[in-house]
């Protein structure tokens, strides 16, 4: 039988208003405005459904509360619980005690269209030449859903990208010279606004040539990891950086890099270091009143303060005391540079504050 | 339902409305005029203030009252059933959303019929008939139409309790049961022709040619007769537009004005990329529709309720004396008692899509209102 003419006007006219629109929603919402329009149907609805779990998401409905609808209702409930409806059973047409009738089309890969029509019903004719138009939408419907999904995670990436507590920026390499695209606030804060002289030697990204324990992997991105000291807005300090190519690993023409304020543990490692020096030259020192002068004077020079009297006891190997003599020691607060007395002052107490 | 015509006098409309707000079975008052010099929208507004009943209505180019066209005058309708009443403001503001105005509180109700009346020159009548839809659906019957008059002299159209409203619709439901019949009989001499451009309700380009052009060599063909600017609406109120519709009659497009760069503005959306057809009247076939819009309304059967009918001016334009055999076919012996002649319809009897119409008969059997 020849399709008519009128018909073909119709689908025509639905697929005018199949495509991305703004959102998903929006996408669903024209193509069935456009779907009730031109095949008259009382109710329609957009749904979409998942393999892996028995319920349904209605993207989009007329009315938009589906269950002032039976016929729409019973139409999306027939897709839903474990014994729901699968795309095998598609198109599916069932009659309600009137004269409405709901179809379940399907839209592969994304879900159904259920359409509701009272007076009239759609005729498998009908049904079939919807199916392109019915694919053009799941199409759009899909398409909309991925942006939607890459739109949150770059929101969501935004959000961190802003908040993160270091210095982080986005680095383009062009004509083998790196720019800073992009930078969060904490980057602007700590090197300056962009063109500010403070800016990091960029250039040490580019240096690929690292052994082992500068580089980290994270899943198949290669993460280069550099310790260097820059200029910042508050003097010179001293940074990891860690850069991770958004491109390809071996050209790394586009890089993110997250800049690791180290500067005071380095400062205290370096204390540790030489406290660890001074407490093996204590192990290796014979003489006890050396090992007292040292250790008082190293408390002074690394809890603050500014002189420290003492008094200490010497026991010998039988439990006797030989001796007692009080020690002073006081810090140059200028130079660092200690220097000691010998007097007869009490002991526990501190010239600058008391030793805890 | 308690109706009562009365002279355009503000004073007269004053008189009629106390008269029938003072019925104690009266729960609200549908009150619908023409325009008239002696009425001015100041006047009906200060009218308004002193109702203390829910109160709508609108101007329109002609009434319906006790099977009679009202040409000059008002009709006053006391309902027994308490309407809800809501005002939609912005039928002129890209992209309002007319969802926020709409609420369940009808369907909470029980509410199952919806009255219209939309401002028949906003730019977004169609929008605002989608939102309805998507919002109450098929829930409720809906019908109605488009007030102002073609001069333009009541900008302010519509009424409700808060006053005179303009670029708006009033929207009113109530606790009846309602049936609804739409038909209006126009049939295809020309198309399909696909709009390659238009503006919302303006219809600028029809296969890439000047709408008006196109326009010109279909219904001088088909006439046999010039079709110039000046005589355009005379002669295009028997030639609008149709724009298909699956298992139903087409929606009929109404061009009314010729700009001057050969575009054709119409009452309704002409949505680009859809085709249209050039129909055209034949007084026998408008009247037998508007027969059969009645009985689609009743069933076939003696109506249980009160007839109400909104008919567009452009059909009185184009049967002009055969009007009044219109106006018999509906009702048979049970004449409308109450209606408007509209710029532009509104309904959807519950088994199709709801939509804005031109030159279309609409009646509903109204239970108990």
């Amino acid at each position: 039988m020849e399709f008519s003419r009128d018909r073909i006007q119709v689908l025509y006219e639905i697929s005018l208003s199949i495509g991305p629109e703004e959102t998903l929603v929006e996408t669903a919402q024209n193509a069935l405005t456009a779907y009730l329009q031109k095949l008259n149907c009382s109710a329609g609805a957009v749904v979409e459904t998942r393999p892996d779990t028995p319920t349904v998401d209605v993207v989009a409905s007329v009315p938009t509360t589906p269950s002032i609808n039976e016929m729409l209702q019973a139409g999306i409930d027939a897709l839903e619980g474990p014994d729901g409806l699968v795309t095998a059973d598609l198109p599916v047409q069932s009659h309600g005690e009137d004269t409405s009738q709901y179809s379940i089309l399907d839209l592969p890969e994304f879900g159904v269209l259920v359409l509701v029509t009272g007076g009239h019903h759609l005729d498998g004719e009908m049904i079939s030449a919807l199916q392109p138009l019915n694919e053009k939408l799941a199409d759009a419907c899909r398409g909309r859903r991925t942006k939607e999904q890459l739109r949150a995670e770059r929101d969501r990436f935004e959000t961190l990208f802003e908040t993160i507590p270091e210095p982080v920026a986005s680095i383009s390499v062009e004509d083998g010279k790196p720019l800073v695209k992009n930078a969060n606030p904490m980057f602007e804060e700590t090197f300056g606004a962009d063109g500010s002289e403070q800016e990091p030697p960029l250039e040490s990204l580019l240096d690929t040539e690292s052994g082992p324990e500068d580089s980290e992997s994270a899943g198949h991105t290669e993460i280069l990891k550099r310790e260097l000291e820059c200029e910042t807005v508050d003097g010179r300090r001293w940074f990891t950086l860690r850069s991770a190519p958004v491109d390809d690993v071996e050209t790394r023409l586009e890089l993110f890099a997250l800049f690791v304020d180290v500067t005071d543990k380095r400062r205290r490692q370096r204390t540790l270091e030489q406290l660890y020096q001074r407490v093996r030259s204590f192990l290796e020192e014979t003489d006890p009143q050396a090992v007292c002068q040292r250790a008082v004077r190293s408390r002074v020079r690394y809890s603050d303060l500014l002189a420290a009297k003492f008094h200490y006891t010497i026991v010998d190997n039988r439990g006797w005391f030989r001796s007692q003599r009080p020690v002073m020691v006081s810090i140059d607060s200028v130079t660092r540079q200690d220097t000691m007395t010998v007097g007869m002052e009490c002991s526990g107490t501190c010239i600058d504050r008391t030793i805890q | 339902m308690n109706i009562e015509r009365t002279e355009l006098t503000a004073d007269e409309l004053r008189d009629t409305i106390r008269r029938i707000e003072s019925d104690p079975l009266v729960s609200g008052l549908l009150v619908l005029t023409t325009a008239l010099e002696e009425l001015s929208p100041d006047d009906i507004d200060s009218i308004i203030d002193e109702t203390t009943l829910p109160l709508f209505g609108g101007v329109f180019p002609q009434l319906l009252a006790c099977g009679e066209t009202v040409e000059t005058g008002a009709v006053v309708v006391g309902l027994e059933r308490e309407p809800t009443v809501s005002v939609i403001p912005g039928l002129d503001e890209p992209g309002k959303q007319y969802e926020t105005f709409l609420d369940d509180g009808p369907l909470e109700c029980g509410h199952d019929t919806g009255f219209v009346f939309v401002d028949a020159f906003a730019d977004r009548i169609e929008a605002f008939i989608e939102a309805l839809f998507r919002t109450y659906g098929t829930a409720l019957n809906f019908v109605g139409g488009g007030a102002g008059t073609f001069e333009g002299e009541y900008e302010q159209c519509l009424f409700s309790n808060e006053g005179v409203h303009q670029d708006t619709a009033v929207f009113v439901t109530f606790d009846a049961d309602s049936d609804v019949g739409v038909r209006h009989g126009w049939t295809e001499v020309a198309g399909p022709f696909r709009v390659t451009e238009s503006n919302g309700t303006q219809l600028i380009e029809l296969g890439g040619d000047r709408a008006f052009d196109v326009y010109q060599r279909v219904v001088e063909d088909d006439t046999g007769q010039e079709l110039t600017r000046q005589n355009f609406f005379e002669v295009a109120k028997s030639y609008p537009f149709g724009i298909s519709r699956l298992h139903d009659e087409q929606v009929v497009r109404d061009p009314y004005e010729v700009t001057d760069d050969g575009a054709l503005n119409c009452f309704g959306n002409v949505p680009e990329g859809e085709f249209v057809h050039i129909l055209r009247g034949d007084p026998d076939a408008l009247i037998d529709a508007a027969g059969n819009a009645y009985d689609e309304a009743t069933g076939g059967t003696e109506p249980s309720g009160n007839v109400l009918f909104f008919d567009c001016i452009s059909r009185v334009l184009y049967l002009e004396s055969a009007f009044d055999r219109e106006l018999d076919a509906v009702g048979q012996s049970n004449d409308p008692v109450v209606g408007a002649l509209t710029i532009g319809e509104v309904a959807n009897g519950g088994t199709g899509n709801l939509e804005f119409y031109n030159k279309t008969a609409v009646v509903s059997i109204v239970d108990g209102l």
